[in-house]
C-alpha cells in the first residue's frame, strides 16, 4: 500500500498528529522486525540458489575437463607452430622503409630481407669479404677509381621486371640526391664522383638546389654503359668502396614503381617510399604489412630470381616488455627474440658462463649463441682541451693523467656486472674479426685494471701540475642508458677510492643535449659508442683518431697531422699488407696516447628455439637474428605426443571455477 | 528519455559544449608556451646520428618554422595550421602527420579503456554492494582484501602475473590460453584481413561480419582489460561500499523497509541510485584518464595505444606530437566531465541544472 494514502484517511490536525505517532511506532516496530529478521540465521539446509550455483560449477568443471580430453589428449600434435613462418619478437619500431634514408638497425633488418645491392658479403658465414649479388662481376680500373659492374641477366624485381643498369643508376643517384644529412648518404657515398660537393652543400636539404643537382648529375659518377653494365667513378681511389656498396643505402629500387609513386625530389623525403620503400626491391621477401608499434609482415617473393628462401613468411613483432618477449619464446609463439645482455641468465645458466664461458640453456628447446659483434661501445672519450673554469686546470692534456684513468677502470667487473660477461675488454677502434685487427698487438697494448699504477700516474700528474687537490671532474652519459650509468659509477668509485684528491661526479644528459654539448667540446669525459656502417677499418679508426674529421676525435681536442696523413693513406691503399701496417701504427699511437678508455666490445646475443635451423652469424647484418632467413634458415617440423600431467588440469579447473565463485557467494547469501 | 526533452538541460549541454572552445584555446596556449619553455625546438632535428647540419642549415630551419618571430606571431601560425588540420609531423612515428598518428593510436586506447571500464563497473559496483550489505561478514572481508590488493599492486606486476598464469602456464600445458598481447593474433589477421573503419576492431569486425577477428580481438582484450580495470575496480568497490553504507543509514531506507519491501528492491531501487553518485564522478574522471593512455599496461601487453606513442614523443622531444596529444586529451577530459554531469541528472532527478 502506498504510504501517502494513509494520510488522506485522517482530516483533522490532531488526528493526523496522532496518526503520525502511530505511524512512527509502526515504522519503528517494522524496522526492528526487519533488522531482527535480517540478523537471524537462516534455517539450516541448502537453499535452491546455492544448489543451482553448485550445479552450474559442476557442469562447467565437467565440460572443461571433458573438452580438454576431447580436444587435446588423443592426438599427436605438431610441436612446432607455423613451420613456414619465422616469428621474431623484438623492441623498437621501424623508422622508415626507404633505403635511401633509413639508417637504423630496425629498418635495416627489413631492408636486408627485401632489398638487394650490387655486391654483398659472401654469406652464409661470418665473412665480411664482399662477393657478387645483383652484379655477377666487376672490373676495377688500374688507378682504382673506375668500377664497372656487370649485372646478372637473371636478376629481376619482385614484380617480375628485370633489374637494369638504368635502375642501378636511378637508385644510387636517388640516395645521393635525397641526401638526408641524418641518413646514410654522407657517411657512405661521399666518394662517388660529384657526390661530395652535393652532400656537403648547405642549401641542398629541405630545398631543391638545381645548380648542385645538375653539377652532380653532370659529374657522371654513375653511368649506364649498356642495359647490363653500369660504371661508377670515384673522386679518388677508396679501398672500402665495395663495402659501402653492400650497405642498404646502395639498394637497387624498381625505377618504374618509384617514379609511379612520387619519384625523386632532390633534398626531400619521398613520403610514399618512407612507408613502402621495401616493396620495390628484388630481395627474397617482400613487405606486405607494416602496422606501427605492432608488427611487420614479410612474405616470400615468388618471383625471386635467386635461390628461393625456405620460409614462406617472416613476422617481426614489436613487444617492448622483455618479460613478455621471454614468455612468448618459452611458449613457442616466438622463434627468435631480442634479449638484452642484462637478461642473459633468464635463458642460460650463470656459473658455467661466468666461469668458463660455457653456454648451458636453462630450458629445454632453447638455442643461445654469443658472438663478437662489430660494435665498439661504449668508450670514455677524454677531452684534452677541456679546461676547468674555476681552477684553470686542463688535466686531460697530461698524458700521465689519461694513463691513470685507463688503469683505474675495472674492465672485468664492468663486463661481468653490467652485461653479465657478454663482452670482451675493449680492443681499440678495430673490432675482432675485422680486417686490420691484430690480436697480438692489441694484447700487448691494452691497459688492465691496476689501482696501484693508477695512483702512481695520478700522483705523477699532480706533481706536474695537471690538477690540484679537490679537482672536480664530471663523467657524462646519455639519459636512460643504465649500462653506461653503472660504468660511470664504477669509474667514479675506483678513482675516489685511490684518494688522490679528485672528486668525480656522474651526470646524465638527454641525447640531443649530450650530442650538442659533446660537439661544443664542453664535456670533459663522454661515454659513448660507435656502431658500424660498413665492414672496414676506415669506418672506425678515423672516428677515434682523426683530429680534424673524426666524430669523437675532434671533440677530444687533439690533432696529429702525421696520423691524419696515415689515415688518408690507409683509406686509399690497395695493398692489404701495407694497409694493415698503417693501421697498426695508428692503433699503437692511439693506445699510447690513451685518449680513449676502451671499455668493451659487446657480444651479439642470439636467443632462439632450437627448431630454427640454418641460422648463422654475420657481424655486418643489421638484423643478425632474421637476415639468415634470406639464405636458407628454416624451421624444423617435429611432432610430439602431448604429455598428460595433473597440475594443468587442476589449474584449468581453478581457472574455470574462479569467475563463478563471487556469483556463488552472492547467490547463496 | 524524459530528461532530454527538458529545454534547460538541452541548453545546458549546448552551453557546456560551447565552453569547450575557450578551454581548448587556453590549452593550446599553454601547450604552445610549454613547448617553448621545455627546450629548443630545433633540438628535434638533432637525432641519434652524428649531426651534419651546419649553422646555416639550422638557421634555415629556424626561419622556415618562424622560430625567429615573436611568440604571439608563432602562436598565430600554430593555430591557423591547427584549424586547417595540419597538426605537424610526428617524428617519433616515422614522420607521419600527427593527425594520422592520433587516428591510428587513439582507437586502440579507446577500445581498451572501454573494455576495462566495463570490467571495472560490472565487477566493482556489485562487489561494493555486497560488501556494504554484508558489512563485517566474511564476504565483506574478502572484498576488502581484494580491493586493497587492487589499490596497492602495481599494474605492470599484475599484468605480468596474468600473462604468466593465463598465457604461459596454460599454453605450455597445451590448454586453451589467452593471448599475451597485441590487439589481434597475427595469423588470424593475415588469414582474415579486417577492413578498418572506426579503428575499434571489435566494432569494425562486427560491421564487416568478420567473426574470426571479432572473437580473437575479444580474447586479446581480456587480460589487458582486466589488468587495467583492477585498480579502478578496487576504487569503485571502496567508494561503492562507503556510499552504500551511508545511504543505508538514511531514513528513507528504513521507511522503504518498513513498507515491507524486499531487501533486493530496497537495495537496488532505493539505495543504489543515490549511492551511485560518487562512483559515477570517479568513474568519469577515471575514464578520461584511461583514454590518455596507460603506458605500463600498453607496454607489457604491447598494445599500440596512445600512451606508448605519447611517451616516446616526450622522451624524444617530439613537440608536435606532444601538443597534438595534449589537445586531444583536453577534449576527452571535457567530454568525460560533461557526460558525468549528465549522468547525475539521469541518476538523481533532484539534481537540477543551474
Amino acid at each position: 500500500m502506498p504510504v501517502q494514502s494513509i494520510f488522506y484517511k485522517f482530516k483533522t490536525k490532531a488526528v493526523r498528529q496522532e496518526s503520525r505517532l502511530e505511524l512512527d511506532r509502526r515504522v519503528l516496530w517494522l524496522s526492528e522486525m526487519s533488522e531482527k529478521k535480517m540478523s537471524e540465521k537462516k534455517p539450516s539446509g541448502m537453499n535452491w540458489k546455492a544448489l543451482a550455483a553448485v550445479i552450474i560449477i559442476v557442469i562447467i568443471v565437467i565440460a572443461g575437463v571433458g573438452g580438454y580430453y576431447y580436444m587435446y589428449l588423443p592426438s599427436t600434435r605438431p610441436l612446432v607452430p607455423n613451420p613456414d613462418t619465422l616469428v621474431f619478437t623484438t623492441f623498437g619500431d621501424v623508422d622508415k622503409m626507404d633505403t635511401a634514408v633509413l639508417y637504423d638497425t630496425a629498418s635495416g633488418e627489413i631492408a636486408e630481407l627485401t632489398m638487394e645491392t650490387l655486391v654483398y658479403y659472401k654469406v652464409p658465414g661470418a665473412t665480411t669479404e664482399v662477393g657478387p649479388k645483383l652484379a655477377k662481376s666487376w672490373d676495377v680500373s688500374a688507378d682504382g677509381t673506375v668500377y664497372t659492374f656487370h649485372l646478372n641477366e637473371n636478376a629481376k624485381f619482385n614484380d617480375g621486371t628485370p633489374v637494369t643498369a638504368d635502375d642501378v643508376k636511378y637508385s644510387i643517384d636517388r640516395t645521393i640526391l635525397i641526401g638526408d644529412p641524418d641518413g646514410p648518404a654522407p657517411t657512405l657515398h661521399m666518394h662517388i664522383k660529384g657526390a661530395a660537393d652535393y652532400l656537403t652543400c648547405e642549401t641542398c636539404w629541405g630545398s631543391t638546389n638545381d645548380t648542385y643537382v645538375n653539377a652532380y648529375l653532370n659529374a657522371g659518377g654513375v653511368k649506364v654503359i649498356d642495359p647490363l653494365t653500369v660504371q661508377i667513378t670515384l673522386d679518388a681511389p677508396y679501398a672500402p668502396f665495395l663495402a659501402t656498396m653492400a650497405f642498404t643505402s646502395a639498394s637497387i629500387v624498381n625505377k618504374k614503381l618509384v617514379e609511379a609513386n612520387g619519384g625523386v625530389k632532390p633534398g626531400f623525403y619521398n613520403d610514399w617510399m618512407n612507408q613502402h620503400g621495401t616493396e620495390v626491391g628484388s630481395g627474397p621477401f617482400k613487405l606486405v604489412e607494416w602496422t606501427p608499434k605492432t608488427r611487420v609482415v614479410l612474405e616470400r617473393n615468388e618471383n625471386y630470381w635467386g635461390t628461393p628462401p625456405k620460409l614462406k613468411r617472416v613476422i617481426v613483432n614489436e613487444v617492448d616488455e622483455v618479460g613478455t618477449r621471454e614468455l612468448a619464446l618459452f611458449a613457442g609463439d616466438s622463434d627468435v627474440i631480442t634479449l638484452p645482455a642484462t637478461n642473459l641468465f633468464d635463458v642460460i645458466e650463470k656459473d658455467p658462463w661466468l666461469n668458463n664461458k660455457q653456454i648451458v640453456p636453462l630450458k629445454k628447446g632453447l638455442a643461445v649463441s654469443l658472438d663478437p659483434g662489430y660494435l665498439v661501445s661504449p668508450n670514455f672519450g677524454l677531452n684534452t682541451k677541456w679546461k676547468d673554469e674555476t681552477t684553470g686546470a686542463m688535466p686531460f692534456d697530461n698524458k700521465d693523467f689519461r694513463y691513470a684513468f685507463s688503469y683505474a677502470f675495472d674492465y672485468k667487473t664492468f663486463a661481468d656486472s653490467v652485461v653479465n660477461g657478454a663482452a670482451i675488454q675493449g680492443v681499440g677502434p678495430i673490432p675482432p674479426g675485422m680486417f686490420g685487427y691484430d690480436e697480438a698487438l692489441v694484447k700487448s697494448l691494452q691497459f688492465s685494471y691496476n689501482p696501484d699504477k693508477a695512483k702512481e700516474y695520478f700522483l705523477k700528474a699532480k706533481d706536474a701540475g695537471a690538477y690540484t687537490d679537490g679537482q672536480k671532474i664530471t663523467l657524462y652519459y646519455n639519459t636512460g642508458n643504465e649500462a653506461r650509468r653503472r660504468g660511470c659509477l664504477l669509474l667514479k668509485d675506483s678513482i675516489e677510492k685511490l684518494g688522490v684528491g679528485l672528486s668525480i661526479e656522474v651526470q646524465e644528459l638527454d641525447w640531443p643535449t649530450f650530442l650538442a654539448k659533446m660537439r661544443a667540446k664542453e664535456l670533459p669525459v663522454f661515454f659513448i659508442g660507435w656502431a658500424p656502417d660498413f665492414a672496414d677499418p676506415d669506418d672506425y679508426v678515423p672516428v677515434f683518431a682523426n683530429g680534424k674529421t673524426g666524430t669523437f676525435a675532434r671533440r677530444q681536442g687533439f690533432d696529429n697531422p702525421e696520423i691524419d696523413a696515415k689515415l688518408d693513406q690507409a683509406s686509399v691503399e690497395s695493398d692489404p699488407a701495407k694497409r694493415k701496417a698503417l693501421y697498426n701504427e695508428i692503433i699503437t699511437w692511439l693506445f699510447q696516447e690513451a685518449y680513449t678508455i676502451w671499455t668493451l666490445v659487446p657480444l651479439n646475443m642470439h636467443v632462439a628455439r632450437d627448431w630454427v635451423k640454418g641460422w648463422f652469424y654475420n657481424p655486418m647484418f643489421s638484423g643478425p637474428d632474421i637476415t639468415p632467413a634470406a639464405y636458407g634458415a628454416y624451421k624444423e617440423e617435429r611432432t610430439d605426443q602431448v604429455a598428460i600431467t595433473i597440475e594443468p588440469l587442476a589449474l584449468f579447473i581453478a581457472a574455470m571455477a574462479l569467475p563463478a565463485l563471487p556469483n556463488y557467494a552472492r547467490k547463496s547469501a | 528519455m524524459r530528461w532530454w526533452a527538458d529545454v534547460r538541460l538541452r541548453h545546458y549541454v549546448i552551453r557546456r559544449l560551447l565552453l569547450i572552445i575557450p578551454v581548448l584555446i587556453g590549452v593550446s596556449m599553454m601547450t604552445f608556451t610549454l613547448s617553448h619553455v621545455i627546450g629548443d625546438p630545433v633540438a628535434a632535428y638533432i637525432t641519434s646520428q652524428e649531426v651534419r647540419l651546419s649553422e646555416e642549415q639550422l638557421r634555415k630551419i629556424v626561419v622556415a618554422h618562424h622560430l625567429n618571430e615573436p611568440l604571439y606571431v608563432q602562436y598565430f601560425y600554430y593555430i591557423s595550421d591547427l584549424l586547417r588540420g595540419d597538426w605537424g609531423i610526428s617524428r617519433t612515428d616515422s614522420d607521419r602527420p600527427v593527425t594520422e598518428s592520433i587516428q591510428h593510436y587513439f582507437p586502440a586506447t579507446a577500445e581498451l579503456s572501454m573494455v576495462s571500464m566495463i570490467f571495472a563497473l560490472a565487477l566493482g559496483i556489485p562487489i561494493g554492494i555486497i560488501s556494504a550489505v554484508r558489512k563485517d561478514k566474511p564476504a565483506d572481508h574478502v572484498t576488502r582484501v581484494f580491493s586493497l590488493v587492487g589499490v596497492s599492486m602495481p599494474v605492470f606486476w599484475l599484468a605480468l602475473l596474468l600473462q604468466y598464469a593465463f598465457y604461459y602456464q596454460l599454453k605450455i600445458h597445451n590448454l586453451p590460453s589467452l593471448p599475451s598481447g597485441g590487439r589481434v593474433d597475427q595469423f588470424v589477421w593475415l588469414d582474415h584481413p579486417l577492413k578498418v573503419i572506426t579503428g575499434l576492431y571489435t566494432v569494425d569486425s562486427l560491421i564487416t561480419g568478420n567473426f574470426a577477428v571479432f572473437f580473437d580481438v575479444l580474447a586479446h582484450l581480456i587480460l589487458p582489460g582486466f589488468a587495467l580495470s583492477y585498480v579502478f575496480m578496487a576504487v569503485f568497490v571502496r567508494m561503492m561500499r562507503s556510499s552504500m553504507l551511508e545511504v543505508m543509514r538514511q531514513d528513507y531506507i528504513t521507511l522503504a523497509r518498513s513498507k515491507g519491501l524486499s531487501e533486493r528492491v530496497v537495495i537496488y531501487r532505493h539505495a543504489l541510485r543515490n549511492a551511485m553518485i560518487p562512483t559515477v564522478t570517479v568513474a568519469g574522471l577515471a575514464f578520461g584518464g584511461l583514454l590518455a593512455g596507460a603506458v605500463l599496461t600498453e607496454t607489457v601487453f604491447s598494445w599500440p595505444g596512445i600512451g606508448r606513442w605519447s611517451t616516446s614523443a616526450i622522451v624524444r622531444d617530439d613537440i608536435a606530437s606532444i601538443m597534438g596529444f595534449m589537445l586531444i586529451i583536453a577534449v576527452v577530459y571535457m567530454l568525460a566531465n560533461l557526460i558525468v554531469d549528465l549522468l547525475y541528472a539521469w541518476i538523481d532527478p533532484r539534481i537540477r541544472l543551474g
